[in-house]
C-alpha cells in the first residue's frame, strides 16, 4: 500500500514540479503579458526597477516596476512603499525590488487594469545616480555651430547695411 | 505639358521655408528653459545644438533665397509639405542626441509621430528620459496639432496674401474669422486657455493621486498637450495606465473630445451660441458614430467575456474607443493585450472609429465627420430621388454652423478625400502584410498611423523593418496634411525633372 502511495506521490510531484518551479522563479513582464490568462489570480514573483513616482494614497499606494521589458503597476500597503527610497527617472536608477504578490489580468478592484497586488516587497539593490559629464564631441559641435552662427549673423547684418 | 519651376519659385519657397525653420528653432528655447529648471545639463546642450543647426539652415535659406514676392498656391503648398519634412528632421536631432532612440530614423519616426499628432512611439527606456526631451516630444505635438505654419503665421509673419495658401495646405480649409492671421491667433487663444485649464486640472488630479506637485504639473502639461492635440504621447512608458486612476481617465477623455471638436464650434461656444453643439452635422455625426462603434466594440468584448464586470467592460472599451475615434491614442491596456485578449470584432470597431476621426479644423486626423456627413446626405438624396416622383425637385440641406445646401462639388471633394484615405490605409496594411504581419494587425497599425491616432497592437517597435517605419512616416505625413500639399510637392519634383 505504502509503495502505491509513494508512486502516486512521485507521479504527482513530476506533474506539479514545473508548476512549482514556475511559481518560485521570477516571471518577466513579457511572460505575464503573453500568458496573462495563465498567471491570472496566481501568486508570482516579479523583479524590476521602481520607476516614476511612489504614489501613496492613504493606507495603500502604487508603484510602477519596470523589468526592462515593460513597466507594471504594483498595488501595495503603504508600509511596504515607505521602504523604497528612490524611483528611477532621468539621472537616477530606481531601487531594484522583488515583488511577491498576486497577478491580475484584469483587476476587478482597479477598473480592469493589469496589475500586481503585492503581499511582500523586498528591496534587492539601492538606486543610484547616473548623471554623466557632457561628452566632448557634443561640446565641440556646440562651439563650432556657435562660430558658424555668429558668422552668418554678422554677414546678414553687414549685407543689410549695404 | 509640364512647366519646369522657375528660379523665382525656388527662391520664394526657400525664403518662407527658412522663416518657418527659424520659428522652429526659437521654440527649442522652451525645452532649454525646462532643462535649466530641472538641472539637466546634457539635454540642454542637445537642444542648443539642435537650435543652432536649425538657425543656421533657416538663416542661410532666408539669406540666399531672399524674396519680397507673395507665395502662389503652388509655392504655398510646397512650403507646407516641405516644412513638415524639415521640421521632422530638425526636431529629431535633440531626440537622437539623447541616446534614447536606436537610430536617426527612429528619432525621425518619433518626431513625425509627434508633429502629425499620431503618438506611435519608438523611444527606448522612456521612464529615464529627461524632462526637457519629454517636454519636446509633447511640445512638437502641440505645435503640429495647431499646424507648424500656423505657429509661423501667428508669431513670425505680419500678414501677407500667401498666408491663406499655407493655411489651406495644412488641411485647414475653414476660416473662423475673416482674416487668416486672426483665425490662427484665435486657435492659439483657445489652445492656450485650454492649456492652462487642462494643466491645472490634471496637475491637481496628479497631486491627489500622490504625485509630487512639480511632477504632477509637468505630467499635467504634457498630457494636456497630448490629449487636446489628440496626439497620444505620455511621459511614462505605461501610457495612461501609469496613473491607476479613474479621475485621470475622465479628465483626459474630456480633453480628447474637446480636441476633436472643430475650432469653429469652440468659437460658437465662446460667443454663447451653444445650441450649435446639438445641431451641427459634425457633432451629430460624432455622437452617432461613437454610439455605433461602441456597440461593435462592446458586443465583441461581451461575446468574448474579456472583462467579467459590465462597468469594467465599459471603462476599458469606451476609453480605447474615444481615444481611437478622436485620434488620440491614449491606452489603458497594453498593446499586446489588444491582440491577445480583445476579439476581432472589437478591434474592427476600434479600426472603424480610428478611420472616421473627429471634426475638420480640429487637431484630429482621418476622414473626419464633415465628409462622412456630406456623403451620408448625398446618399439620402439619391435614395429620395428614386422614391419620389421624377418631377419632384430635391434640395438636400445640412447644418454646419449655418444651414447649407448640399452641392455637387462638396460631395465630390468629400468622396475624393475619403477614397484617398482608404487608399492610404490600404497602403500601410499591404506593407505590413508584406513584412509578414497578420492582416488584422497590419490594418490596425496602418489605420492608426494614417489616421494619426497612435493606438498600437504591437507592430510599432524598434525591431520592425526600416521600410515599414518609412511607410508609416509617409502615412502620418500625408494623412495629417490631407494629401493636397503632398501631391503638389511630388508634382513639383516631377516638373523639376521632366518639365520644359
Amino acid at each position: 500500500m505504502s509503495a502505491i502511495l509513494k508512486r502516486i506521490a512521485f507521479l504527482f510531484l513530476i506533474v506539479l514540479l514545473p508548476v512549482i518551479a514556475r511559481a518560485e522563479q521570477p516571471v518577466t513582464s513579457v511572460e505575464l503579458l503573453k500568458d496573462a490568462s495563465f498567471y491570472n489570480a496566481k501568486k508570482i514573483i516579479f523583479e524590476g526597477e521602481v520607476v516614476g513616482d511612489i504614489m501613496i494614497r492613504g493606507k495603500s499606494g502604487w508603484i510602477n516596476v519596470n523589468d526592462g521589458g515593460n513597466a507594471i503597476g504594483v498595488f501595495a500597503a503603504a508600509n511596504f512603499l515607505k521602504d523604497i527610497d528612490q524611483a528611477g527617472r532621468y539621472g537616477k536608477t530606481g531601487d531594484l525590488v522583488q515583488i511577491f504578490g498576486v497577478f491580475n489580468r484584469s483587476c476587478t478592484e482597479h477598473g480592469g487594469d493589469l496589475d500586481i497586488h503585492a503581499l511582500n516587497i523586498q528591496r534587492i539593490k539601492e538606486g543610484n545616480s547616473t548623471i554623466r559629464s557632457i561628452p566632448t564631441f557634443k561640446q565641440i559641435i556646440l562651439v563650432l555651430l556657435s562660430v558658424i552662427l555668429i558668422i552668418i549673423l554678422w554677414i546678414s547684418k553687414d549685407s543689410r547695411k549695404h | 505639358m509640364l512647366l519646369r519651376p522657375s528660379f523665382q519659385d525656388i527662391r520664394n519657397i526657400g525664403y518662407y521655408l527658412g522663416k518657418i525653420i527659424v520659428g522652429l528653432a526659437l521654440t527649442m528655447l522652451i525645452p532649454i528653459l525646462v532643462g535649466f529648471l530641472w538641472h539637466e545639463p546634457e539635454p540642454v546642450i542637445d537642444f542648443f545644438i539642435a537650435a543652432e543647426v536649425s538657425l543656421v539652415v533657416g538663416l542661410l535659406l532666408m539669406k540666399f533665397c531672399y524674396s519680397q514676392k507673395d507665395l502662389s498656391w503652388m509655392q504655398g503648398m510646397i512650403v507646407v509639405a516641405l516644412s513638415w519634412l524639415v521640421a521632422m528632421v530638425l526636431g529629431a536631432i535633440p531626440l537622437y542626441l539623447s541616446g534614447h532612440w536606436h537610430s536617426f530614423l527612429d528619432a525621425c519616426f518619433e518626431a513625425m509621430s509627434g508633429l502629425a499628432t499620431t503618438g506611435l512611439v519608438l523611444v527606448q527606456d522612456l521612464d529615464h528620459l529627461s524632462h526637457s526631451h519629454n517636454l519636446w516630444r509633447h511640445l512638437i505635438m502641440f505645435i503640429g496639432g495647431q499646424g507648424i505654419v500656423i505657429v509661423a503665421l501667428s508669431f513670425f509673419v505680419k500678414g501677407f496674401s500667401g498666408a491663406f495658401k499655407m493655411y489651406v495646405g495644412e488641411a485647414r480649409d475653414e476660416k473662423i474669422l475673416p482674416n487668416v492671421i486672426h483665425t490662427s491667433r484665435f486657435i492659439w487663444l483657445v489652445s492656450f486657455t485650454y492649456l492652462a485649464l487642462g494643466t491645472i486640472s490634471l496637475g491637481i488630479t496628479g497631486i491627489a493621486l500622490g504625485m509630487p506637485w512639480q511632477e504632477s504639473f509637468f505630467h499635467g502639461a504634457c498630457n494636456f498637450m497630448a490629449a487636446f492635440d489628440t496626439g497620444g504621447f505620455t511621459p511614462q512608458s505605461q501610457n495612461i495606465l501609469y496613473y491607476h486612476s479613474l479621475s485621470y481617465e475622465v479628465v483626459t477623455m474630456v480633453l480628447m473630445i474637446l480636441g476633436a471638436i472643430n475650432f469653429k464650434m469652440h468659437y460658437q461656444a465662446w460667443i454663447g451660441n451653444r445650441k450649435e453643439v446639438f445641431r451641427d452635422i459634425e457633432m451629430l455625426g460624432f455622437f452617432t458614430t461613437v454610439i455605433i462603434t461602441f456597440f461593435i466594440v462592446g458586443a465583441g468584448l461581451v461575446q468574448n467575456s474579456t472583462y467579467q464586470q459590465g462597468i469594467i467592460l465599459f471603462r476599458k472599451g469606451f476609453y480605447q474607443l474615444i481615444s481611437g475615434h478622436t485620434g488620440t491614442g491614449f491606452q489603458t491596456v497594453y498593446p499586446s493585450q489588444f491582440i491577445a485578449e480583445w476579439p476581432h470584432l472589437s478591434l474592427v470597431g476600434i479600426i472603424i472609429a480610428m478611420a472616421l476621426g473627429g471634426a475638420v479644423c480640429s487637431t484630429t486626423g482621418a476622414i473626419k465627420m464633415l465628409r462622412i456627413g456630406i456623403i451620408y446626405k448625398a446618399l439620402m438624396e439619391d435614395i429620395k430621388k428614386i422614391i419620389l416622383p421624377e418631377k419632384a425637385i430635391l434640395a438636400q440641406r445640412f447644418h454646419h454652423i449655418k444651414t447649407l445646401f448640399l452641392e455637387q462639388p462638396q460631395v465630390r471633394a468629400a468622396f475624393l478625400i475619403t477614397i484617398l484615405y482608404l487608399a492610404l490605409y490600404a497602403l500601410g496594411t499591404l506593407a505590413g502584410m508584406w513584412f509578414g504581419y497578420p492582416f488584422l494587425n497590419s490594418l490596425f497599425e496602418s489605420t492608426s498611423a494614417a489616421a494619426n491616432v497612435g493606438l498600437s497592437c504591437g507592430i510599432t517597435e524598434v525591431n520592425m523593418p526600416a521600410a515599414l517605419k518609412i511607410t508609416y512616416i509617409f502615412q502620418m505625413w500625408a494623412g495629417r496634411l490631407e494629401f493636397m500639399s503632398v501631391f503638389t510637392l511630388f508634382g513639383f519634383f516631377l516638373a523639376l525633372l521632366k518639365g520644359k
